[in-house]
């Protein structure tokens, strides 16, 4: 792309959000109520400065700090367990026999619901939504590894084999960075999913967190927080796709 | 390295319960430091008997012997080219061509110093730091090339290696062959469906027929090297496989593989 029209397409998204705030404005100014209760919502002139107010806070931080702590946990535990166990049973057809039936009766389940089972099971209430955290990484991340080890060449693996590479050494140098492309596509939906985990187990039985602060915000009538978290939460899982999208390309440089 | 293979066949099971037979009662003998070719029409086999030495596949009886032990598996002292290359696409030229010295507890030096030796050889040291993905059908070829042979193995088995490459750059490849055989000192396999490569090539061709593939005729070729294509003895030698490859086939020569399926290649397994 060349310069102006680079330029153009900086100012053309600039005034996309510009936009989209002054219609938010004439909505809550014009008190509308129909179709929707827009009278209701705070003034975002009003939200953006509580936001600017929350950014020099330490609080703010420490929520959204615990959120990530949470997420990052989740992922990380959902990861090593997907990786291997994906594999496996994409490799074996007595492991994909024995263990994923019982994997997709889980797999449907919307996060939100395992949450009862969770507090069931787990001591802590931190616990239980590291757990639903975990479960939103998980899933992706098997299915994506299973399909990806039963896709690897069999010509790859010949051709190691005949140049002296053993089976263990087979998973490190043929297996593993031969799915590692599908693998991440399973993690980019995994961390989205890990998000919308921690966001609703704050919500439901948090304390602290993010979620729990945009929720609790609701309940004391103090719609600007409920706003500045929603937004919040956006800009996380915003940044932490784009988080991945650069792991992988410098991960995977050949592609 | 000396190949022994007696009354070797095999038998795939394939879908619907039936078994094909692609190999029936081969018996091939290959020496040390000659270059054999397999020449023949698709499915008859050849590849298959290829990967039967390599130890990729297993015989479903007879026996193969590589310098005088029985197969069991793979091993690094038989090279392997595969037709559609099979580089690791993670990893760049210079690291597909060391990925079997590192299986080996080399040091670094030496693994270094091979790999060069192996790039120059082929031709490769400008591309040593490009991912597959950004070679030519022929550039590939050339790493699946030096990656068997920086090996040393004793057994290099080609199977169709310039089958997808143009004319002018296969002869060029052809040649390379030739100097490569000529001066490693290595039995080196060749299996193709180009007549003329087979003679370029080849010591010995061994002339298989599909359904069910088997050896019809071993062919020696006493031409010099190097050798001519336009040469007398050369189309003489042409005209005469490519009558011996014409003379079975039947009269509805493009459906040979029906043909096969319709007689005794295929048996029901299950009764």
């Amino acid at each position: 792309m060349n310069r102006p029209t680079k330029l153009l397409s900086y100012a053309l998204r600039m005034f996309s959000v510009a936009g989209f705030l002054l219609v938010w404005m004439w909505l809550v100014r014009a008190n509308l109520i129909w179709p929707l209760q827009f009278g209701n919502l705070p003034d975002p002139i009003d939200v953006i400065a509580t936001w600017l107010s929350y950014l020099k806070q330490g609080s703010y931080y420490k929520n959204i700090l615990v959120s990530t702590a949470r997420v990052l946990s989740g992922i990380a535990l959902g990861f090593f367990t997907a990786l291997p166990i994906g594999m496996w049973i994409g490799q074996r057809k007595l492991a994909r026999d024995a263990l994923f039936p019982s994997l997709e009766l889980f797999r449907p389940i919307p996060l939100i619901a395992f949450l009862p089972v969770a507090m069931l099971l787990f001591p802590t209430i931190e616990s239980s939504i590291i757990f639903i955290t975990f479960l939103g990484a998980f899933f992706p991340i098997l299915i994506s590894t299973k399909d990806a080890a039963g896709r690897v060449p069999p010509s790859l693996v010949q051709s190691a084999r005949c140049l002296g590479c053993g089976p263990a050494r087979l998973i490190w140098r043929v297996y593993l960075p031969a799915m590692l492309p599908e693998v991440f596509t399973g993690l980019s939906v995994g961390v989205g999913a890990s998000w919308m985990g921690v966001i609703t187990g704050e919500m439901m039985s948090g304390q602290t967190g993010i979620g729990y602060t945009t929720w609790q915000a609701y309940h004391l009538l103090d719609y600007q927080q409920s706003i500045i978290g929603m937004f919040t939460i956006g800009m996380l899982g915003f940044a932490s796709s784009a988080l991945v999208r650069g792991l992988e390309r410098t991960v995977i440089k050949w592609k | 390295m000396h190949v022994k293979i007696q009354h070797v066949s095999k038998t795939y099971a394939s879908g619907g319960g039936y078994a094909v037979k692609a190999l029936d009662n081969i018996s091939l003998t290959i020496e040390n430091s000659e270059f054999v070719c397999l020449l023949g029409p698709s499915g008859c086999g050849k590849s298959t008997l290829l990967k039967l030495i390599a130890g990729i596949e297993s015989s479903s009886s007879g026996s193969v012997q590589v310098g005088g032990a029985h197969m069991s598996g793979p091993s690094p002292e038989r090279g392997f080219v595969f037709q559609e290359h099979a580089l690791f696409p993670w990893l760049n030229v210079r690291d597909n061509i060391s990925f079997g010295l590192d299986m080996k507890r080399l040091d670094r030096k030496t693994k270094k110093n091979t790999v060069n030796d192996y790039l120059r050889l082929l031709g490769l040291e400008k591309a040593a730091r490009l991912y597959p993905k950004q070679l030519s059908g022929g550039m590939s070829q050339r790493v699946a090339i030096a990656r068997a042979l920086c090996l040393n193995p004793r057994l290099l088995l080609l199977d169709e290696p310039f089958a997808a490459l143009d004319a002018i750059l296969r002869q060029k490849m052809q040649e390379e062959m030739v100097r490569i055989w000529r001066r490693e000192n290595k039995s080196f396999i060749l299996v193709t469906h180009d007549v003329e490569e087979a003679i370029y090539l080849a010591d010995r061709i061994i002339i298989m027929t599909p359904g069910p593939g088997t050896i019809k005729d071993n062919i020696p070729v006493s031409l010099p090297r190097p050798r001519i294509r336009t040469e007398a003895g050369f189309i003489q030698l042409r005209g005469k496989i490519l009558r011996l490859l014409q003379s079975d086939e039947p009269e509805t020569g493009d459906l040979l593989p029906l043909a096969c399926i319709t007689n005794e290649r295929l048996k029901p397994v299950l009764n």
